[in-house]
């Protein structure tokens, strides 16, 4: 391999402008966020991640490929490779990280912790930019670990309130039990040859494929993982989106991308399947929500799965692009449901990411409304925004792999369309109860001002939604970016395309169509919506109680664990116990012994000395002729003796 | 370089010596005395790394050590089986050398956190430098006698320290850890009689275990891989490996033997929870590691499923019951039995790697768990109570504490970047390569990472998250954040966890030649 | 050959048994002495009759049969004989009132004197006699704390004594009757092929075993030691058990059994039952000088298998062990009865000591190595032992030696459980009445003498093995 050194700072025997790039762009945000910390003062993160992302944009004009390898154990080394795939996506996530880091500075300007924020927020980048980074399966674990742990942190980051640590917690543990199957499954591959992703081959084994399958769709939040995502939206909203809707929660994707031609096929058809009702699911459930982050996380979830569900009908590039896409109109999603949670905390004390507490915020928030209704269009799937381009490639790929594989196949396409149509029917209903009507609270809407920090990235991100950014025709399912992760174009009939495109379209518009009747203006469901109840649609609104499973899963665990205790104590200790207790009941016996078999023949020999000497004593002392009365009754005895016997 | 593992090991006894001489009244001195020794021994342990050579291939075991001394010690004649010899014999190889450095470094921060002791100072720092001596002595001694001296000489020391200076329920906790380990002892001492009478210098009967682990055997002794002899049924050798296992396995602790552990951590004073988890524990792993595995390397192969079983178990098990538990020490000590179950996995994978992985995993713990138990002892320094649900929200009012808590609690549950993902990879990566078993060994080890997280997570949800709350009003004025002192001691643990977990290679490069020679004992032994 | 000749050799070989009769008559003087002036004096007396009967000792070149074939000189005779009078001379260290100390050296001689024959032994009746002269001076010293409970264990020991003593001279008719002699060294393997003379071997054994206390012979040794002044204790639990141990060895030595012989395995399970004794019988005394009585017999129970192999390793073991055993005990009822002195008889009494490091921390290591944990010598002597058991396995194959060894390993660490309750009373456990007890700094230095002693033998152990060889060689 190129550049394989005996030591293992690549600096210092290459030298060149590239790498001090690279390691520039790894650690900036890092470097950025500690000395944030350190002295407390924020510019350091902002600037940090700033020139990380200028970095990246100069590796992306300059098209810097780069490739070397640390010997991070002996005889073992670790490929890092930056090509063209991880540079697109590195810019992506700094690019998201700067937005959010600038919407950030308004968002936690109150917050006392924020220095703590922003260093968590630099790590959080540093680790993502090293999972896209690294080449070597383990150490994309490494940075995926790290990954998860920012994500514990920030999830954690209001640690007093009520319920966060618990949330924190559920969703790191989630995460852990899916890294515990990646791990397992990476290390069987370990055996048959380089874990370098590059210098893959041949195709893995059903095992550690499945295995290494199932840690994806724990970072992605696909079933049966998905719970711990939405446990996750307790965080700082800026960290969901950036954390829970643009970055960490492709990891999975990324790396499914990336180990996909390798995999097993029945483990392909796995992960479309799970990729399919995963989607199914986060748009049920998405239909439900009360609370905004709610309805986005569960989108995410959706979206998660067509991207998954891409992968696994072996349109890794489609997915990619899903990805990618997905990235710009979540994020704005999130930054804007930020800004109004952002501006309801100021106004009201009641909560502020509960629709019920919403609605008429157009007037409020102008600035956030249209971009907020730009990335909502983009994420519908409706024609001329890039949310419609990418979905269409995945869900042509699908019908495309269940020509090939049969009938029943059929139910990966169908259910993606069903989920297109359900995923315009829950924007609708968001965007109407929030921005329309009038505001469900008691307090009075007041005029605010959009600040610039705020603005700036919801205006950034929801340009990055319509169709232009990733290709002119707004009826391409590629895109120009498509060459940065794929070198075979796709190539697929025309007749299925424009049949998806048709029926997509028709159900995208109907599902808002739709929307609009029930949840418009002044319709029952609208009047009735600050009182409503979660009633008889319980089981999607706790999405299928899930994370109810987990925490019994959990609590389980927990009384086994005091069984487990109880048997130490009782079994294994007690073992330890029963041999001194019986050691010392035989010490007793020998006490016993001791007592009896050497106190008794001298006291039985002194009880029989001291009744025979009363006697004789008795003899001697009394008068003579008793004296003589015994012995003449001895000589009696002796006599009769002889003469009877 | 000519004699300084000689001052290595015995500089702390020879200032345990001078202190026998000082008046008990002047406290003080004591613990100075005490610091300066532990810390000259870490120093000359430096110097013996930096002019340590790591490239040297050993052809024989003979040849794997360095900065050898040898003399001799006892001879005597002792009738039919010829001289009886006994040799003052230290050296260090890729194995021990490390080793040698944490348990300077370990022993330092011990004195470090033992500073405020002021009852019986004197006995007290007396019997800690022994102690520092004996340990230091297992792991340089190369003479099966020697090493036996200061394995057995450990336990004396420990079960003061533990009963005089312990909790409440020291006496009971001071005498089952002594009993215990004894008896261990005398398993491994068994063994070490068959083995001198099996082993041979010359034509004199030895104690060297570098004779033994060149396998220089007397022809037709009970030990002798070819003696036809059985015993009970058995091959003398195979129980011989079991009797080393049970020995070293009660000192590693393996489960089922492990139920002294948790008593002696809850009992002993700070300082000595950190030594014993620190480096008694790896006394027992060495031992397995050097003597078990280095000397019966035939046995080791067949058993290595079955020492691998043992592993799982405990890292399962132990993990379970740290989850069970409320008392924040007794968590920790649960946690260690859990760790240590990673050594014997990669133990018995007999590969390269998994061997690597126990020895960094020993290295690893040997500054987690300490530090944990350091972490332990700040809560119980400042209230005199460590049960979880006494403590909430401590992350409010002692944030510096809380970062060292998270840097250790994340070192502990394998998260990498830390050391302790390093060591548990390392086995793991044996375990998943290894020939010796299934592959289900190797994803139920894995498993252990989701519980180590469970537990430390849940402690940190418990004690660290949420409201701040102390139950007694009275512990109120005592919360404050960390001293300048316990900072000096977490310190530097924090930047040898990191530094290890981002450049391995820091340990490994000492261990990497020895242990390629190592496993090459296992193709040889093998038909 | 004439008379003169046999005469002349009695003569000759009297030089082996000058010792033992400079004992007697040093007794004699002793009695006399004591007629006019106490204490000192006699204390004097004692010493300088030991050093005389050393110096016989060391100067007695003879080895092998002599008067007859009555006595049998070797190597460990002599040796132990050494060992024998310098423990008596230790027993000077004691505190010791000048009543009736008199009739205390008096009878430490005559029991030293019967110990030296009883080593020597060849002929039965010797056997019989010295072993009787042992216990009577025994009985007697029993009773010198002179207090009812002293009378009492006196009484116990002389009925067990005298059970023992009769069933012993049973076996000797029986063996006499169907060998027809009396001498130990012709008796050759097929001496006790039929049963009748095995069953008179095991009735002798009965009366050697109740001096080394071998179990169940072992019962009369709580009491006595408990009562008996600490002294004549420290002296009855060395000096007669060695000597006992000594002749058995010589008996076994003739290989008059195979090693797979089933009295070879009664004395092996004999020996392991003695070791459970002594050691679960420990566990819950209360008393401290009982504690320490049945750690006594558990050590019995370590010694008894030396005899049994017949190698240069058990005999050189059997010496280690014997050195180490007869220091150790000695200083460790010198603690118990300076303890006693100061009213800290039982156990929880030691409580009070706490404040007494230095002896605490010395009797802790003298305790320490009675259990045989390095670095004392107390744990050569156990290595020692293993190793011969070990070696006596590969060599005499029989699988009974590798249990006896697991049965030692075992309650080494069973004996760890009940020594350390005097380290764990002084150091452990918080009292509240912290008094110093009242020591002098003779004490001190001598506990620390001994204690070092220990330390050394450890390190050194070719000392006591040199000793053994010089003391052997000097008369040349």
């Amino acid at each position: 391999m190129d550049g394989v050194g005996t030591k293992w700072w690549p600096y210092k025997h290459k030298g060149s402008v590239n790498e001090v790039l690279i390691i520039s762009l790894l650690f900036l945000p890092l470097a950025g966020g500690v000395f944030g910390m350190l002295f407390k003062n924020t510019s350091y993160s902002i600037g940090g991640i700033g020139l990380s992302f200028a970095a990246s944009l100069l590796v992306i004009i300059n098209s810097i490929e780069f490739n070397t390898a640390i010997q991070w154990l002996p005889d073992y080394s670790l490929g890092i490779k930056l090509d063209s795939t991880a540079a697109i996506l590195i810019c992506l996530v700094t690019l998201i990280s700067l937005l959010v880091h600038t919407f950030s500075l308004e968002y936690m300007r109150e917050d006392d912790g924020k220095h703590r924020y922003f260093a968590k927020l630099g790590l959080f980048t540093f680790s993502m930019i090293g999972l896209l980074l690294a080449d070597h399966l383990i150490l994309l674990f490494v940075f995926w670990e790290l990954v998860g742990l920012t994500s514990y942190l920030l999830i954690g980051f209001w640690y007093k309130k009520d319920g966060i640590p618990a949330s924190a917690r559920l969703s790191f543990m989630v995460n852990r039990i899916a890294d515990v199957a990646l791990l397992a499954g990476i290390l069987m591959i370990n055996n048959s040859g380089s874990l370098n992703i590059s210098e893959l081959s041949g195709t893995w084994l059903f095992l550690p494929s499945i295995l290494v399958a199932i840690g994806a769709f724990g970072k992605s939040a696909q079933l049966p993982f998905s719970g711990w995502l939405t446990k996750a939206m307790v965080g700082p909203t800026p960290v969901s989106a950036l954390i829970h809707a643009a970055t960490m929660v492709a990891a999975g994707v990324y790396l499914l991308f990336r180990v996909a031609p390798f995999m097993h096929e029945s483990t392909l058809i796995i992960v479309a399947l799970t990729g399919t009702f995963t989607a199914l699911y986060g748009g049920l459930c998405a239909l439900f929500q009360h609370d905004i982050k709610k309805v986005l996380a569960y989108s995410t979830i959706s979206q998660l799965g067509y991207m998954v569900m891409g992968i696994g009908v072996g349109a890794g590039s489609a997915s990619i692009f899903h990805l990618f896409t997905h990235a710009f109109f979540k994020a704005g999603l999130f930054l804007g449901a930020g800004a109004i949670i952002h501006y309801l905390h100021q106004v009201t004390k009641a909560d502020a990411q509960d629709m019920r507490n919403m609605g008429g915020l157009k007037k409020a928030l102008p600035w956030t409304y249209s971009t907020f209704l730009v990335c909502a269009l983009a994420l519908t799937g409706i024609p001329f925004f890039s949310g419609f381009m990418s979905k269409e490639g995945i869900i042509i790929a699908g019908w495309e792999w269940a020509e090939q594989i049969g009938a029943w196949a059929y139910i990966v396409p169908d259910v993606g369309l069903i989920t297109a149509f359900l995923t315009a029917l829950y924007v609708g209903r968001m965007v109407l109860l929030v921005f329309y009507s009038e505001n469900r609270l008691e307090e009075k809407i007041v005029a605010f001002s959009e600040n610039l920090s705020l603005k700036v990235p919801l205006i950034v991100l929801a340009l990055g939604s319509f169709w232009f950014v990733f290709d002119w025709n707004p009826f391409a399912h590629e895109s120009r970016l498509s060459g940065y992760w794929s070198s075979t174009p796709s190539h697929s009939s025309d007749s299925i395309s424009l049949i998806v495109m048709i029926l997509s379209t028709l159900l995208a518009i109907s599902g808002l169509v739709l929307a609009y009747s029930f949840f418009k203006p002044g319709s029952n469901y609208e009047q009735s919506f600050s009182k409503l109840e979660v009633g008889k649609f319980k089981l999607a609104f706790n999405g299928f109680y899930l994370v109810a499973l987990y925490q019994s899963i959990g609590r389980g665990f927990s009384r086994f664990s005091q069984f487990t205790f109880a048997v130490d104590q009782m079994v294994v200790d007690g073992f330890i116990h029963f041999v001194g207790v019986g050691s010392v009941v035989i010490s007793k016996v020998i006490a016993l012994i001791d007592r009896f078999m050497v106190d008794g023949p001298v006291n039985l020999c002194g009880h029989i000395s001291a009744f025979v000497g009363k006697r004789v004593a008795g003899l001697s002392s009394r008068d003579i002729q008793t004296q003589l009365a015994w012995l003449l009754a001895g000589v009696i005895l002796i006599l009769s003796w002889i003469l009877f016997f | 370089m000519q004699n300084t593992l000689t001052y290595i090991f015995l500089f702390p006894l020879l200032i345990a010596l001078v202190m026998l001489f000082i008046p008990a009244e002047r406290w003080k001195v004591f613990r100075r005395l005490s610091f300066a020794a532990v810390a000259i021994q870490l120093v000359l342990s430096v110097i013996l790394m930096i002019n340590f050579d790591q490239s040297l291939v050993p052809e024989s075991w003979e040849g794997a050590f360095q900065f050898v001394e040898k003399a001799n010690w006892i001879n005597m004649s002792l009738g039919s089986i010829g001289t009886i010899s006994i040799q003052y014999y230290l050296g260090v190889d890729g194995i021990s050398m490390p080793l040698v450095a944490l348990s300077s470094f370990v022993l330092l921060i011990g004195v470090i956190s033992s500073w405020n002791i002021e009852e019986k100072a004197k006995g007290y720092h007396i019997l800690y430098l022994v102690l520092s001596s004996s340990i230091i002595g297992c792991f340089i001694a190369l003479d099966f006698f020697l090493f036996y001296l200061c394995f057995e000489f450990m336990l004396l020391p420990m079960f003061f320290l533990i009963g005089i200076w312990g909790g409440s329920r020291r006496s009971y906790a001071s005498i089952k850890f002594f009993l215990y380990t004894l008896l261990g002892s005398l398993f491994i001492l068994v063994v070490m009689i068959g083995l001198y009478l099996s082993v041979v210098d010359g034509d004199s009967s030895t104690f060297s275990m570098v004779k033994m682990l060149d396998g220089a055997y007397a022809s037709d002794t009970v030990l002798d891989p070819g003696s036809p002899q059985l015993i009970f049924g058995y091959s003398a050798r195979v129980l011989a490996f079991i009797f080393l296992i049970i020995g070293f396995g009660i000192k590693l602790p393996a489960v089922p033997v492990h139920t002294w552990l948790p008593d002696a951590h809850v009992e002993a004073p700070t300082p000595i929870s950190v030594v014993l988890a620190g480096l008694l524990l790896k006394v027992g792993a060495y031992g397995l590691l050097r003597i078990a595995y280095g000397i019966f390397p035939d046995v080791a192969i067949d058993f290595s499923g079955f020492v691998a079983i043992i592993g799982v178990i405990s890292i399962l098990y132990g993990g379970m019951n740290a989850l069970a538990q409320r008392d924040l020490k007794r968590m920790v000590a649960y946690s260690s039995v859990s760790h240590m179950g990673f050594v014997l996995v990669g133990l018995g994978s007999i590969t390269s790697v998994g061997f690597s992985g126990s020895l960094f995993h020993m290295i690893s713990h040997g500054l987690i768990s300490p530090a944990l138990f350091l972490i332990a002892g700040v809560i119980y320094d400042r209230t005199g109570n460590r049960q979880m649900e006494n403590f909430s929200g401590l992350a409010a009012k002692m944030p510096v504490y809380t970062f060292f808590m998270a840097v250790f609690f994340f070192a502990g549950l394998g998260l990498p970047g830390l050391s302790g993902f390093v060591g548990e990879l390392m086995v793991l990566m044996g375990a998943f390569g290894s020939s010796q078993f299934s592959l289900w060994i190797g994803i139920l080890s894995t498993l252990g990472i989701a519980v180590s997280a469970a537990y430390f997570l849940w402690t940190i949800q418990r004690m660290f998250y949420g409201k701040y709350f102390v139950r007694e009003s009275a512990w109120e004025s005592s919360m404050f954040d960390l001293t300048a002192r316990e900072k000096l001691m977490l310190i530097p643990l924090t930047i040898l966890v990191i530094a290890m977990g981002i450049y391995p290679r820091l340990v490994l490069d000492y261990s990497n030649e020895t242990i390629n020679f190592f496993i090459q004992q296992f193709s040889i032994g093998q038909p | 050959m004439n008379l003169i000749d046999q005469l002349n050799g009695i003569l000759a070989d009297l030089q082996g048994v000058w010792a033992e009769s400079a004992l007697m008559l040093g007794a004699i003087a002793v009695l006399v002495l004591g007629l006019a002036r106490s204490g000192r004096a006699i204390k004097a007396l004692f010493l300088i009759v030991l050093i005389f009967a050393c110096y016989l000792n060391l100067t007695n070149g003879l080895r092998g049969d002599i008067l007859s074939g009555s006595l049998f000189l070797s190597v460990h005779t002599s040796t132990f004989g050494i060992l024998f009078l310098i423990t008596a001379s230790f027993l000077l260290l004691f505190k010791r009132g000048d009543k009736h100390s008199t009739e205390f050296y008096f009878f430490i001689l005559s029991m030293l004197t019967g110990s030296l024959l009883m080593m020597k032994a060849n002929s039965l009746l010797i056997i019989y006699l010295s072993i009787e002269l042992v216990s009577f001076s025994s009985y007697i010293l029993t009773n010198f704390s002179f207090k009812k409970k002293g009378f009492e264990a006196s009484i116990k020991y002389l009925l067990f004594g005298a059970i023992c003593s009769a069933i012993m001279l049973f076996g000797l008719g029986i063996i006499y009757g169907s060998t027809s002699t009396f001498l130990v060294s012709e008796w050759n393997s097929e001496t006790f092929s039929a049963l009748l003379p095995q069953v008179g071997f095991i009735l002798l054994l009965v009366g050697i075993f109740f001096k080394i206390s071998i179990a169940p012979a072992h019962l009369w040794v709580p009491a006595t030691y408990q009562e008996a002044p600490a002294d004549a204790t420290a002296f009855m639990s060395i000096v007669p058990k060695l000597a006992a141990l000594v002749l058995l060895k010589r008996i076994f030595e003739g290989q008059i059994f195979t090693s797979n012989h089933w009295i070879y395995s009664l004395v092996l399970g004999l020996g392991i039952l003695t070791i459970v004794a002594g050691t679960l019988g420990a566990f819950r005394q209360s008393n401290a000088r009982r504690m320490i009585s049945f750690g006594a017999i558990a050590h019995s129970g370590f010694l008894l298998p030396l005899t049994l192999i017949q190698s240069t390793t058990a005999s050189e073991s059997l010496w280690y062990y014997s050195v180490v055993y007869a220091i150790m005990n000695m200083v460790t009822f010198y603690l118990l009865d300076v303890h006693e002195r100061n009213g800290i008889v039982e156990i929880d009494d030691y409580k009070q000591t706490s404040r007494s490091v230095w002896i605490g921390a010395i009797f802790s290591l003298i305790l320490v190595s009675l259990v045989g944990l390095p670095p004392l010598a107390g744990f050569t002597a156990k290595l020692f032992l293993f190793t011969t058991l070990w070696e006596g396995y590969s060599l005499l194959e029989n699988s009974q030696m590798l249990w006896y060894l697991i049965v030692a390993v075992i309650a080494t660490v069973g004996s760890l459980f009940f020594y350390l309750r005097i380290p764990r009373a002084i150091f452990l456990s918080q009292s509240t009445d912290n008094q110093s007890i009242n020591l002098n700094l003779s004490t001190k230095i001598l506990a620390t003498l001994f204690c070092i002693v220990l330390l050394l033998l450890f390190f050194a152990p070719q000392l006591v093995m040199e000793a053994q060889q010089l003391l052997n060689n000097v008369h040349e």
